[in-house]
């Protein structure tokens, strides 16, 4: 495959710019957020956005959708709504003289779904998200169904511990190539909000971007070269995710699969184009190696109770893991970064 | 497009430099731990062969050091070879030093222009000094040491004279002194010479054999023999004549008869003695007539007397004689004219046994105080009831304890019970953590617990 050219990179770059501004306006003060957001789309991906609520999760991913013309659809999720709800029914119709079940498709059928409060479902519910998180068609009555393309799922969650959650399997959080947290808003955040915004009305959001368009910046995502040794650093930083392979993983009940290892290059490689270079870098990897990795470690019981968090673990594990492989002779010691 | 050429081969040229400090730094950290190695050997060999060889010369342990020195730092290198790090991988830990987002691995690709060279360079590492020079430093300073310390040569433990037996020291004193005064004739100091000579003349491994040990003790022995001998007539014969000059008009016949007669058996002796007195003395002593002493001169008299008691005297000083206290210098020979005028009056009672002095010449008994001070009270012979306290070595039916105590009995009904009732009051909460949770869980809650 032959890689992305400087001259792509640069006009892709713009375009994805005009997006990110765009989002800015949708949701104040939150830059870095809308950085990974659209890191996540460029990526392919699927996002997980945990916060408290109101704090702007579903406004940021339906402006997403009004910016880049993509069909849209929002499933509210609730402890009694069913998998069927979702991926849609068989029918029994009459047709030509015959009663035949026919297949109704359900609100996944879109580019982007917001999943809003996915952990309020019930397990059953959830897990019907999974063949169409991974291989992106829908399977009901032995008949297997293509989504549409794109399709992202945009999924909020409220924290775990507030009333009538129900935790993700992991199984299904591997599938999220993000888990993103949104946290409050600082006060003049929130006193630009109160001034521009109105109880209840959305924001004003224009498209942005045609939707070719935007398939083709995700084509070209795919031809940015990520070199041998930022793949090798990828490797190596997802091997020390498991008990026993690195001195930070001492609490890590369960590592990293390499499902986090490919979405870590496929997101270095979008963060890459957002920054206009034709390769992906170390600093790619190390800026979304937590929003990739803190949903796929397990802590142990151990870390639960000292009160560490996913967070803490990944930040030592980017501290040990050095981003060239092999290590220093004794006579050398590592000197602060130019 | 030459200014990025350019580049190129600056950013090579940088990386080449790096990889080979790299490469230089596990060549040192490998060398350090051999080096410190054979330094120590190196060191304590040095100092073995300054203290053995008498004829030693620093070329061949020069051409030696260098020799180890070379193979060492080749196998240094060998076993570092593996950590070395090509000119590629110095470039990768430049930009990932220097912060530069992989420009130089996607230019070495192709992808994109060669990045001007940055003011400042840093390959991410710097030397760690006292890791670095400490190995050297030492062994340096042990090397170093072993060479300026001052040794000396250990000689030969054979080419040392080997000190004779002190027994024949004792007896050329006993000559010489004896030759100095004149006390005794030459013919006997001649061949009691001789005999040292003779044993002194066998081989040094020899001396202390046993077989000459015997024959010197033998030759002490009768050389002590003979000043005791001689010293005991002059003294007698010297006696007697002070007696018979002293009490000649008090003593009985019968006393004076008998004091005659230990004159000429002394005098006797003295003739027939291998140890004879000087010639000059003992015709002094020949020449006089006990019998009409009174018409002697007494100067000349008491002038014999005098030299008698000197030449007793020299015999007693000499080292055969030296083991007699002081209180025997005279005393014996008062013994002896107390047992002379008081014959037949012995009590009879046994001599006590004394002990003996060790050494081949040791007499019956053992030598006193051979394990130190022997203690008045051993009281050997009596016999003491033993009784032991110590509890862990009783045998099977040893009485250990009386007590008086009751029977524990269990006053427990035996009997029918009623069935239903729950007996076991639990503690709230105690089941859900002791038994729902996994054993490495409840280490977890301990610890934090605690």
């Amino acid at each position: 495959m032959e890689h992305a050219s400087e001259t792509e990179v640069t006009d892709a770059g713009k375009h994805v710019r005009s997006l990110s501004n765009a989002l800015q306006q949708v949701l104040f003060g939150q830059e870095e957020l809308i950085q990974l957001v659209l890191t996540g789309i460029l990526a392919r991906g699927h996002i997980l956005l945990e916060g408290l609520p109101g704090l702007g999760k579903t406004e940021l991913v339906k402006g997403l959708s009004r910016i880049l013309q993509l069909q849209t659809r929002r499933i509210q999720f609730t402890p009694d709504l069913l998998p069927g709800d979702i991926t849609g029914n068989p029918v029994l119709q009459e047709k030509e003289g015959k009663r035949q079940f026919v297949f109704q498709p359900g609100p996944l059928f879109t580019n982007i779904v917001l999943a809003d409060e996915i952990n309020r479902a019930s397990p059953k519910t959830q897990s019907a998200l999974l063949e169409a998180m991974q291989e992106r068609r829908v399977t009901v009555l032995g008949e297997s169904h293509q989504l549409p393309s794109p399709f992202f799922v945009l999924a909020t969650q409220n924290p775990i511990e507030l009333e009538g959650t129900y935790p993700l399997p992991e199984a299904q959080l591997d599938r999220f190539l993000f888990k993103l947290e949104i946290t409050r808003n600082d006060v003049d955040t929130l006193e630009r909000i109160v001034t521009d915004r109105d109880l209840g009305s959305e924001p004003d959001v224009n498209p942005i971007m045609e939707a070719s368009t935007f398939i083709d910046v995700l084509a070209l995502v795919r031809r940015i070269y990520l070199p041998d040794v930022v793949a090798n650093y990828i490797a190596r930083l997802v091997d020390a995710t498991h008990p026993g392979q690195s001195e930070s993983s001492g609490k890590i009940k369960f590592g990293a699969s390499p499902r986090a290892a490919l979405s870590l290059a496929a997101a270095a490689k979008a963060r890459a184009l957002m920054n206009e270079r034709t390769h992906a870098s170390f600093e790619d990897v190390k800026f979304i190696a937590p929003s990739v990795l803190r949903h796929r470690i397990i802590l142990d019981y151990n870390a639960r109770v000292e009160g560490l968090t996913s967070n803490e673990i990944i930040s030592l594990l980017l501290e040990e893991i050095p981003f060239q492989a092999g290590k220093n002779p004794r006579t050398l010691q590592q000197s602060a970064s130019s | 497009m030459s200014g990025e050429h350019s580049n190129d081969n600056q950013w090579r040229k940088l990386a080449s430099q790096v990889s080979s400090k790299i490469n230089l730094a596990w060549w040192l950290d490998k060398l350090s731990t051999p080096l410190l190695i054979a330094a120590l050997a190196g060191s304590c060999l040095i100092l073995i062969a300054r203290r053995e060889l008498t004829d030693f010369s620093w070329f061949y342990p020069s051409i030696i050091g260098a020799i180890i020195l070379l193979a060492i730092g080749l196998l240094s290198w060998w076993r570092a070879r593996e950590n070395f790090e090509s000119p590629d991988h110095a470039l990768v830990r430049m930009e990932a030093s220097m912060k530069m987002c992989n420009k130089l691995s996607a230019a070495k690709q192709g992808l994109t222009p060669w990045p001007a060279i940055p003011k400042v360079l840093n390959d991410g590492t710097r030397w760690r000094w006292p890791r670095l020079l400490s190995p050297p430093l030492a062994a340096l300073i042990l090397v170093g040491a072993s060479v300026l310390l001052p040794v000396s040569t250990r000689s030969n433990a054979g080419d040392l004279p080997m000190d004779e037996p002190q027994a024949w020291k004792d007896l050329e004193a006993d000559i010489e002194s004896l030759t100095q005064e004149e006390t005794v004739e030459k013919d006997y100091l001649e061949e009691l010479e001789e005999r040292i000579e003779q044993l002194r003349g066998q081989n040094q491994e020899e001396w202390y054999s046993h077989s000459s040990i015997e024959a010197t003790d033998a030759l002490r022995e009768m050389h002590q023999g003979e000043l005791d001998k001689m010293e005991r007539n002059l003294r007698r014969a010297e006696q007697a004549l002070e007696s018979l000059q002293e009490n000649s008009g008090e003593m009985s016949d019968q006393a004076r008869e008998r004091i005659l007669d230990a004159f000429s058996e002394a005098l006797e002796q003295l003739e027939q003695g291998k140890m004879k007195p000087n010639s000059e003395l003992l015709e002094k002593i020949k020449a006089l007539d006990p019998e009409n002493l009174a018409q002697l001169d007494p100067q000349q008299l008491e002038q014999l007397r005098k030299s008698m008691k000197q030449s007793a005297k020299n015999c007693a000083q000499c080292q055969g004689g030296a083991s007699k206290g002081p209180s025997q210098d005279g005393g014996a020979s008062q013994d002896w004219l107390d047992d002379l005028l008081n014959e037949g009056s012995d009590n009879g009672q046994p001599q006590e046994r004394e002990g003996g002095k060790g050494g081949v010449n040791r007499g019956p008994g053992s030598a006193p105080g051979v394990l130190g001070q022997i203690s008045p009270d051993v009281n050997s012979g009596d016999l003491e009831g033993l009784q032991s306290e110590d509890l862990s070595k009783s045998l099977p039916g040893d009485l250990l304890e009386l007590r008086d105590s009751k029977h524990d009995v269990d006053k427990t009904k035996v009997g029918l019970r009623a069935g239903g009732n729950v007996d076991n009051e639990s503690e709230g909460g105690s089941r859900v953590w002791k038994e729902s949770l996994l054993p490495s869980e409840k280490r977890a809650l301990k610890n934090f617990f605690k």
